[in-house]
């Protein structure tokens, strides 16, 4: 029907317009609860403050999973925004408003060998109750589990060496982490 | 970019008569110069590849047995010679396989980025900088933030290494480009140690004289223990203040001895 209505060649077209229009809202009844768990181990360098991500785990509750591959490739784009977030990215502008990291010679963009291989899990998956697909969002989980579970490893690590470290900006890069080691 | 001539000499004379009109610039791998002009950072009238001049390239041992590479050599070459395996080390970290199939030796020293590396491995190892006009020592060459000693006009041709008993590069990475945030290159000769360090100081790349001599008498790790830069005049930026940077130096120092074995 789409293809005929938008192949008019032998249409009357003072009687009938071509193509085909139709506008639908969909107003869900509630949004949808995705729900997971994020854990990684990190290893920080005393001498130096640079901080590796040894292993990264991701499970999470994304209700019925109609494309499983798309869904994990999702968490892992989204993971390695979030790993940006918390170790790299940063706009920095000096006092007359110029932008200094203009240039990925000074904007820090996570690259393959920032991040490590990442196990995700979606085997817990309980269907949404009020939609009829059963499903849950997805998109962002990754970007949003990622940033807190990397710099919470980052105190937890400083913490177990004896440092008194409740906090640190993101991105925790090596020199403030370093900084944060000198108390 | 603003439009420029290039000209493409097979000989280094015919290098040196067409860079002798003024207005023109040497383009060797381009990895530095080309962004420049993209930028609209300069606007030379006339481009004087080095590439295609076959006495600017290669590797070999000369008569005194030091490491001759030719300026145009790309680092990729550099990375691939076993005579001096710590600037094999140094360069094959250098950027990314595009940066080092371009990127040369030459182009490198010329520019003395501050935070380069080869400009370490050249002062720690005393190596000589042959120009179309003269040799100048790697101690009076580097004369401040991409600054050296060469003249209008002149030409590296060639990059001489004494070939050390032993010797390492420690680089600790700038996260965002991957320059030296700190570097260091330690190098053990018959006369004594030489430790050049780049990246970390506001007159570029410069020699860390105590720790040479704690390194002359005792070639370890431990040896260097006590000894501290502070961060009066070290670069402070986005990555690291001046304090970290001298303590970077420290680290990688003894990294780089304790690599060299
Ligand atoms: C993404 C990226 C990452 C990089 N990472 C690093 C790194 O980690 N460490 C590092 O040390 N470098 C790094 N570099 C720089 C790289 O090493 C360049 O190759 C080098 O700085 C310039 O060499 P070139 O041959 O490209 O010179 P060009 O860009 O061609 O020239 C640079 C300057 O030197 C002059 N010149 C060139 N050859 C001669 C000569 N024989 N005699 C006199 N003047 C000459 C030119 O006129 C110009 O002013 C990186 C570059 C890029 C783009």
């Amino acid at each position: 029907m789409t293809l005929a209505a938008y192949v008019p060649h032998n249409y009357p077209l003072d009687e009938i317009e071509p193509g085909l229009e139709e506008t639908a809202f969909y107003d869900p009844s509630n949004f949808t609860y995705p729900s997971g768990a994020y854990a990684c181990e990190v290893e920080v360098d005393p001498e130096t403050g640079k901080v590796t991500i040894e292993r990264f785990s991701a499970a999470d509750d994304f209700g019925n999973i109609v494309n499983p591959m798309i869904v994990d490739g999702q968490v892992h784009g989204g993971i390695g925004q979030g790993i940006g977030q918390a170790l790299l990215e940063h706009c920095v502008y000096d006092e007359n408003g110029q932008l200094v990291t203009g240039s990925y010679m000074d904007y820090a963009m996570p690259r393959a060998d920032d991040v490590p291989f990442y196990t995700v899990d979606h085997s817990c998956a309980t269907p949404c109750t009020h939609n009829p697909l059963g499903v849950k969002g997805c998109g962002e989980a990754g970007a949003i589990g990622a940033p807190t579970t990397v710099v919470n490893a980052v105190i937890d690590a400083l913490q177990s060496g004896g440092h008194k470290v409740d906090h640190i900006d993101m991105p925790v890069s090596p020199s403030r982490v370093w900084e944060a080691m000198q108390g | 970019m603003y439009a420029f001539e290039l000209e493409r000499p097979s000989t280094l004379a015919d290098a040196v008569a067409a860079l002798s009109g003024g207005e023109a610039q040497p383009l060797s791998g381009g990895q530095t110069l080309i962004p420049t002009l993209k930028q609209r950072l300069a606007s030379p009238g006339k481009l004087v590849s080095l590439t295609g001049i076959k006495e600017l390239r290669g590797i070999r041992l000369d008569d005194a047995g030091q490491l001759a590479v030719g300026a145009a050599t790309p680092h990729v070459q550099v990375a691939a010679q076993d005579h001096y395996p710590a600037l094999a080390h140094l360069a094959a970290n250098i950027g990314d396989p595009a940066v080092r199939n371009r990127g040369t030796i030459g182009g490198s020293l010329a520019n003395n980025d501050p935070s380069a590396c080869y400009p370490a491995a050249a002062l720690g190892s005393g190596a000589t900088i042959v120009t179309n006009t003269r040799e100048i020592k790697a101690d009076d060459y580097f004369t401040g933030l991409f600054d050296t000693a060469l003249e209008e006009g002149e030409i590296i041709t060639e990059v001489r290494f004494p070939v050390p008993r032993r010797a390492a590069y420690a680089k600790f990475e700038q996260p965002a480009s991957r320059f030296a945030l700190v570097g260091v290159f330690v190098a053990q000769y018959a006369q004594g140690v030489r430790v050049a360090v780049t990246g970390a100081s506001e007159g570029g790349v410069f020699r860390w004289a105590e720790a040479e001599k704690a390194l002359a008498a005792d070639f370890s790790a431990d040896a260097l223990s006590g000894l501290a830069l502070d961060g009066a005049g070290m670069i402070a930026d986005l990555h690291g203040s001046g304090a970290y940077r001298a303590h970077l130096t420290g680290v990688m120092t003894r990294r780089a001895v304790a690599a060299a074995g």
